[in-house]
């Protein structure tokens, strides 16, 4: 498997994302997630992909939660963006640390949630617990400190789950300082690296990014670069 | 994380409605922060050393060289790569295939096993793959006037006029220096916390710098294979004249807009050094000698600044005419006074063109070394740490933040075609940013988020139909279209540099200005637009080569050296 480095797995998940309708904001959410998954070693361009493939042409409003009101969250019809969904979960992280218990009724490649509940995590200094159900049966449960993730229940193969029923994200109040020494489970820490991506994966998600090129006229091919001059003297 | 625009105790930074402005940013000239400057003051203070493991190259010109560059910590491996081009391949433009030269900087010392992969992959470019281990992949191409002229010249053991060579300035120009993960190269992750590496592009320009010795020591071979029993080196003094150049495009131009709180840190760190230099109470002799030196050699400077670009070309006339006003000014005027430097500052704000102002600020910076240098261990920025949207902020807030920091942008008609005349696109053929023409060419509705300008205005409108107390995350949550601005104003209120406060779609644009900012805070000089779209440069012309870095002045270099001797800093 080929290599790629984390900025071009941001750069191509970011346009594969606003290729598959995204708003650019959210795109860069999902490039920004994608990127911080793989840096830790997790399942990443696997999720966006199912993400975008399953959603693909479908209106924002049949993505989004309903009402942000309630503390259960779900769409008219079919299983949650985690992008949105994340997005708005880290927007409204003030009412999870007020001992608010949110429940996402069905969402599709949940674990993209975590990044950016773990960069609202860090920015914050409080931290997160995300759990849930996959669609095949395995129970994750992640603690989401500032500085690092602990897989608490599952593996990390349950991290790369395609959907999943009822994910709980609920904020933690107490100091997570010494979650490395006190807890035996997994902790998931940050790798720099080269990520290994099947090429249908990175075809793929270079498909979706490519719908946001524009496609060269002759007239494009003088002007939008700006040539005229020669430039071989 | 706020901050202050009035750190010094006296003199407030000049705020950024006066220095975000595209006409200002394109008057931009090299300081003492530039990144070329700082890279070699860290290579000379750490008495990094320098060597030529690897030199195969053969008549035709054809072969490897391998630089190694030693530290007290790490060692990197340039790896040259030099063809036999076929001139009718010969181009500068990112679709080029073949170049006369290519180049990886390798992390480390590198074998044989890696040359070889190298050597499948480097020569093709974007068309190859590289591996974490490397961190810069660049090419160039001759200057065909130029490079074979010297070749002739020092084959027939003579050495080439120094008025010849002043007009282009450099033997080979660079056509991109891609670094920080593209084509799966090591991520800026890798080497961040590297001391050495503290500071944007500091291995891009290590890089660029072999490079430049790289040409210098091939032109010789070329002229020794022509020619072995006639032919001679260049003399040092000659050489040091010789630059490396560089044509950029618009694939650079977005850059400083996707990248707001680096340039945030790049602007903060100028315009503090300029402010606490306008704060101090005396203009000392040697800061003022070291003033007048540097100004005679920014006059010689201006002498070898070619340009066919017209509007370029009618700057540089004015500058000439600011400095010749500059050099008539007497300083005895400014130093009885308090605030000598703020005094001369605010004279030029008055007396000179933008292009004079701001090279003036460079002229004020380069006595200062004990100031300004520390700055340039600052100016690099965690994007991704800032990215997070505060979603308590309230309506209400965000609208103030939008009349504080965006109003150049509230007061445009969108609506009217002169403002939004540009769309930025990615063109699918080279995957490059480009520029179309609105409503003439297709493409729009693929337009890129660079219209900051008309997206701020967009936010405002639909916040001022908002409950004044509902929170940014449930408004963003109903108009996901507006995470991307709403991120930048809440950004922006952080840092005030982050911004262009200018429209990057109106007909006013000059996408060149965006160029020339960020290639000054690389260092370049002899800025020489080819268009409105792309520039052509100089980078590290007159700056000491390797071999030589031990026994020079590292940072003397900047502008023509010509006057030193008599100047004798």
């Amino acid at each position: 498997m080929e290599r790629y480095s984390l900025n071009e797995i941001e750069a191509s998940a970011r346009k594969a994302a606003r290729g598959a309708g995204m708003s650019w904001g959210l795109a860069e959410e999902a490039g920004k997630a994608t990127r911080w998954l793989a840096a830790r070693g997790l399942p990443n361009v696997c999720l966006l992909l199912s993400l975008l493939k399953t959603n693909d042409g479908k209106a924002y409003n049949e993505l989004r939660p309903q009402s942000l009101d309630l503390d259960i969250w779900n769409t008219p019809n079919g299983p949650l963006c985690p992008v949105i969904s994340g997005s708005a979960l880290n927007d409204l992280a003030d009412r999870l640390l007020d001992r608010h218990e949110i429940i996402l009724e069905s969402v599709i490649s949940p674990a993209l949630i975590l990044p950016i509940l773990g960069r609202a995590a860090k920015a914050i200094g409080k931290g997160f617990s995300v759990s849930w159900f996959s669609v095949s049966g395995g129970a994750v449960k992640v603690i989401i400190a500032p500085d690092v993730l602990y897989l608490e229940q599952g593996t990390i193969n349950d991290l790369g789950t395609e959907q999943a029923e009822r994910v709980s994200v609920s904020g933690i109040l107490s100091d997570l300082s010494n979650l490395r020494a006190e807890k035996s489970g997994t902790i998931i820490e940050r790798v720099v690296q080269g990520v290994p991506l099947s090429s249908e994966d990175w075809a793929d998600l270079q498909a979706f990014a490519a719908r946001t090129y524009v496609p060269a006229t002759e007239e494009s091919r003088l002007k939008g670069a700006g040539a005229g001059l020669s430039d071989n003297d | 994380m706020t901050t202050q625009l009035n750190s010094t105790n006296s003199i407030s930074l000049r705020p950024p409605q006066q220095v975000m402005k595209l006409d200002r940013l394109g008057s931009f000239h090299q300081t003492r922060l530039s990144f070329m400057r700082a890279v070699m003051r860290r290579l000379k203070r750490d008495n990094w050393t320098f060597e030529c493991p690897i030199w195969r190259i053969n008549e035709q010109g054809e072969g490897i060289a391998v630089y190694l560059a030693k530290g007290p910590e790490r060692s990197y491996s340039m790896v040259c790569f030099a063809h036999d081009l076929d001139p009718a391949k010969r181009s500068d433009r990112v679709i080029a295939e073949a170049w006369d030269t290519t180049f990886a900087l390798y992390d480390g010392v590198i074998g044989e096993d890696d040359i070889e992969r190298l050597s499948l992959n480097v020569p093709k470019q974007e068309a190859g793959r590289c591996l974490e281990s490397e961190l810069v992949l660049s090419r160039a191409n001759k200057s065909v006037r130029l490079f074979e002229y010297v070749v002739r010249e020092l084959a027939a053991g003579r050495q080439p006029d120094q008025t010849e060579l002043n007009k282009v300035g450099y033997l080979m120009r660079t056509t991109a220096v891609y670094g920080n993960g593209k084509l799966g190269m090591a991520d800026r992750d890798r080497i961040a916390n590297r001391s050495e590496m503290l500071g944007p592009f500091r291995a891009e320009m290590l890089a660029v710098w072999l490079i430049r010795n790289f040409v210098s020591d091939y032109v010789e071979q070329m002229a020794t294979y022509r020619s072995p029993e006639t032919a001679v080196k260049l003399e040092p003094e000659i050489r040091r004249s010789l630059g490396v150049g560089n044509s950029t495009g618009l694939g650079m131009a977005p850059f400083l807009v996707n990248h707001p709180i680096l340039l945030h840190s790049w602007i903060h760190a100028r315009e503090s050094a300029l402010a606490r230099i306008r704060a101090l109470p005396t203009m000392t002799a040697a800061a003022r000698k070291h003033y007048e030196v540097y100004l005679e050699s920014a006059h010689l400077s201006l002498d070898r600044w070619f340009t066919v670009d017209e509007r370029q070309a009618e700057r540089v006339t004015v500058l000439r005419r600011d400095l010749e006003k500059l050099s008539a000014l007497s300083l005895d005027t400014f130093t009885g006074d308090d605030l000598p430097w703020d005094k001369l500052y605010r004279w030029g704000e008055s007396e000179l063109s933008l292009e004079g102002q701001e090279l003036l600020v460079s002229l004020l910076l380069e006595p200062h070394a004990e100031i300004v240098d520390a700055y340039a261990s600052v100016m690099y920025a965690e994007e991704n740490d800032n990215f997070r949207i505060d979603g308590s902020q309230s309506v209400a807030d965000l609208l103030v933040a939008l009349e504080e920091h965006y109003s150049w942008a509230l007061s445009v008609d969108y609506d009217t075609h002169p403002n939004s005349v540009f769309f930025w696109y990615v063109s699918e053929e080279k995957l490059e940013p480009r520029l179309g023409s609105r409503g003439e060419e297709p493409g729009d509705n693929l337009e890129q988020p660079l219209s900051i300008g008309r997206d701020a205005a967009c936010l405002y409108k639909d916040l001022l139909n908002a409950q004044t107390d509902q929170k940014i995350g449930a408004f963003l949550i109903d108009y996901p279209e507006h995470r991307l601005i709403a991120r930048r104003v809440q950004l922006t209120q952080r840092y005030p540099y982050a911004e262009i406060q200018d429209n990057l779609i109106g007909e006013d644009l000059l996408p060149v200005d965006l160029l020339r900012c960020k290639l000054s805070f690389f260092g370049a000089t002899r800025f020489d637009p080819r268009s409105d779209r792309w520039v052509r440069i100089t980078m590290f012309q007159n700056a000491p080569y390797p071999h030589e870095l031990a026994t020079m002045d590292e940072d003397n270099w900047a502008y023509p050296m010509d006057i030193r001797e008599e100047g004798s800093l």
